[in-house]
């Protein structure tokens, strides 16, 4: 028998790679995720061609929905297959009875949650790989060169690590697999959306606070209070990362030929703010380096939730109650 | 080995130790007992750091283990009362995933494992999935994980429940086999007669506090002079439990029907001089049976708090 030594492996990611690849769950998710977007991408060319058909447009304007459909529909995927996957990562391992085993062995915390991680990012990395073909083909009929396609990718996979991250973390905090899966996909549908409309009450309280000033004070200059830096929420919306990262790749010629100047614009946050943000300059860093930025963010509050879950799990940081107990008078 | 000092730990309201002190040597089997409830696994995962306790010290091989951290876990192996396997692992993956576990990898951890299953009698089981092993068979493989890493002192809490008895006596095998190789056992079990057999020494705890924590000799003692007495009678049993009362041998005489059960300490003449005295007072006994106590039955009695102790059990720590 030896003695331990110095942990370079994470043996919990090799173990539930281990067992992920005995398990049919992973082809059958291939299969599924391919599935679907082959059915997306064959909907988007039967709709491109009836409109060159009807209005005999150029095709050039129309091919990059080819590739933004496919886009849209695997950053959907992702949304309900990573809480599926993430949160059931430490609840399984408690329901099955095997987590205090794991946190007696000298893995600390950190480890075994971080490697709980890994296998789910490794499982994502997979199915985004899968799909490489199907999009490669999206890539050619939209004119996207391969770097913009991996980049894209790339993005996909840090939204995929922070909506992960989420479910390892609610994972560890709720006792039930069930339960930490519900509560990860509110936790998602909560960032895609309400990060949003917090956005806009933001706007529309002080769009109306400054509306107000103007009737009264007929002053109609730059405002004192903006409600400027709140788009900056938007940063820990996943949706709007690829959005931007998209918009970006695709051109603005294609948004101004659709117009699709909304909140949610798939032309990239510059030109939502230059809608929304009137007053915010586009030339700010953190404006023309939207993409990068808010990945950055996604990756630090990833950490910050792995630690945090990390320090939940731990036995030995577990709070101490300090109460009176009833029968403490009797015994003492 | 193990020294545990004034533990404490309240789940909410309920008070699950009150103060526990408890010391275990270098190489000793030691029984833990107690009734369902009475804190021994409580004390078991404070001492392998998944509890933290409110008050108190848990000292291994001079480490605090209330600190945890890498140092201690690597010198405890912990095999809980109720756990699961991991599904689509053989018995050898599983091993190697927990030798992996302490950095142990590669031809090593092939090596370690291998000689692992062989001292569990498991070789021949290596390849076979672990969910489709049997109870007794999935106890030795967690027992074969605890000693992955070499552990100095193992916890084992409640290894035989619910195994049957050939499972069982394997398992007693291999933890003489470990006791020999110098480890440090910690067992907890109900069945006391086994544990008699097999550990050096005891400790029996009752609503979190230790009521008894010496050698096996020493508890055996507390049995010397506990004896009942059942006595029967045609008749007039009032008048018997009257006299009866009056006998300096007699403890706690209780009639019920024609019966009369009743604690006796003295000597076989004190209780010819009972018998005598009941029939020359004309009282119709028709039965006197002596009863020993039963091991069970001595350890309620002092996790009870009942254990009256004689000059012979002085060197035992009993705590009132």
């Amino acid at each position: 028998m030896q003695m331990p030594t110095f942990n370079l492996k994470n043996a919990v990611l090799v173990k539930d790679m281990q067992v992920r690849a005995k398990r049919s769950n992973l082809p059958a998710l291939l299969f599924i995720v391919n599935m679907v977007l082959s059915l997306v991408a064959t909907i988007i060319m039967i709709v491109i061609n009836a409109r060159l058909v009807t209005y005999s447009n150029n095709s050039n304007d129309h091919l990059p929905w080819f590739f933004i459909g496919c886009i849209i529909a695997e950053s959907a995927l992702i949304c309900l297959v990573i809480p599926i996957i993430s949160s059931t990562t430490i609840a399984s391992e408690r329901e099955h009875q095997t987590l205090d085993v794991l946190l007696t062995t000298s893995m600390s915390p950190f480890d075994i949650v971080l490697g709980k991680y890994l296998s789910c990012i490794a499982y994502v990395a997979i199915m985004l790989l899968s799909t490489v073909p199907a999009l490669s083909i999206a890539s050619i009929y939209g004119s996207i060169n391969f770097f913009q396609m991996f980049s894209i990718l790339l993005v996909m996979m840090v939204m995929a690590m922070f909506l992960a991250a989420f479910g390892v973390h609610y994972s560890v905090s709720l006792k039930k697999s069930n339960h930490a899966v519900v509560m990860s996909f509110v936790m998602t549908g909560v960032l895609l959306g309400s990060t949003i409309i917090l956005v806009m009450i933001a706007y529309g309280i002080i769009n109306a606070i400054e509306a107000s000033f103007e009737l009264k004070y007929g002053y109609t200059g730059t405002p004192y209070v903006t409600p400027d830096p709140s788009i900056f929420l938007l940063y820990v919306n996943p949706m709007c990362t690829i959005f931007d990262a998209v918009g970006r790749i695709v051109g603005f010629k294609f948004v101004d030929d659709y117009s699709l100047h909304t909140t949610m614009s798939i032309t990239g946050m510059k030109t939502v703010i230059a809608e929304v943000c009137p007053h915010l300059s586009l030339d700010n860093i953190f404006v023309r380096f939207w993409t990068l930025f808010s990945c950055i963010t996604q990756l630090v509050l990833s950490w910050l939730l792995l630690k945090s879950a990390a320090r939940r799990l731990d036995p030995s940081r577990a709070k101490i109650r300090h109460r009176r107990t009833k029968n403490a008078g009797k015994q003492s | 080995m193990l020294e545990i000092k004034d533990l404490k730990k309240n789940y909410g309201y309920f008070r699950a130790l009150n103060g526990l002190t408890l010391t275990v040597g270098d190489g000793e089997l030691f029984g833990f007992v107690g009734a369902n409830g009475a804190g021994k696994t409580t004390t078991m995962k404070i001492c392998v750091g998944l509890l933290k306790a409110d008050s108190g010290q848990v000292i291994i091989d001079g480490v605090n283990t209330l600190d945890g951290g890498r140092k201690m876990r690597n010198k405890v192996g912990y095999v809980p009362d109720f756990f699961g396997v991991y599904e689509n692992l053989t018995a050898m993956e599983y091993l190697t995933f927990f030798a992996g576990t302490y950095g142990i990898w590669g031809t090593k951890s092939n090596s370690l494992c291998e000689g692992l299953l062989e001292l569990v009698n498991l070789s021949d089981k290596k390849d076979t999935q672990v969910d489709s092993l049997s109870r007794g068979m999935k106890q030795r493989l967690c027992l074969a994980r605890a000693l992955v890493h070499n552990p100095e002192i193992l916890f084992l809490d409640e290894p035989a429940s619910g195994l049957d008895p050939k499972a069982r006596f394997e398992l007693k095998e291999i933890l003489k086999n470990l006791s020999g190789m110098g480890k440090t056992i910690i067992i907890s079990s109900h069945i006391l007669p086994e544990l008699i057999e097999m550990c050096s020494t005891l400790g029996i705890i009752s609503h979190g506090e230790m009521k008894f924590n010496g050698s096996v000799e020493d508890a055996m003692l507390l049995s010397k002079g506990k004896v009942s007495v059942e006595a029967t009678f045609a008749g007039e049993t009032e008048k018997a439990l009257l006299l009866l009362k009056e006998s300096p041998f007699v403890t706690s005489p209780e009639a019920v029907g024609n019966k009369i059960t009743l604690g006796f300490n003295g000597t076989d003449d004190d209780a010819a001089g009972i018998i005598k005295n009941l029939v020359m007072h004309d009282i119709p006994l028709t039965g006197f049976t002596k009863k020993n106590e039963n091991v069970e039955n001595i350890f309620i009695n002092i996790m009870e708090g009942n254990e009256g102790g004689t000059a012979e059990n002085a060197d035992a720590n009993v705590q009132p």
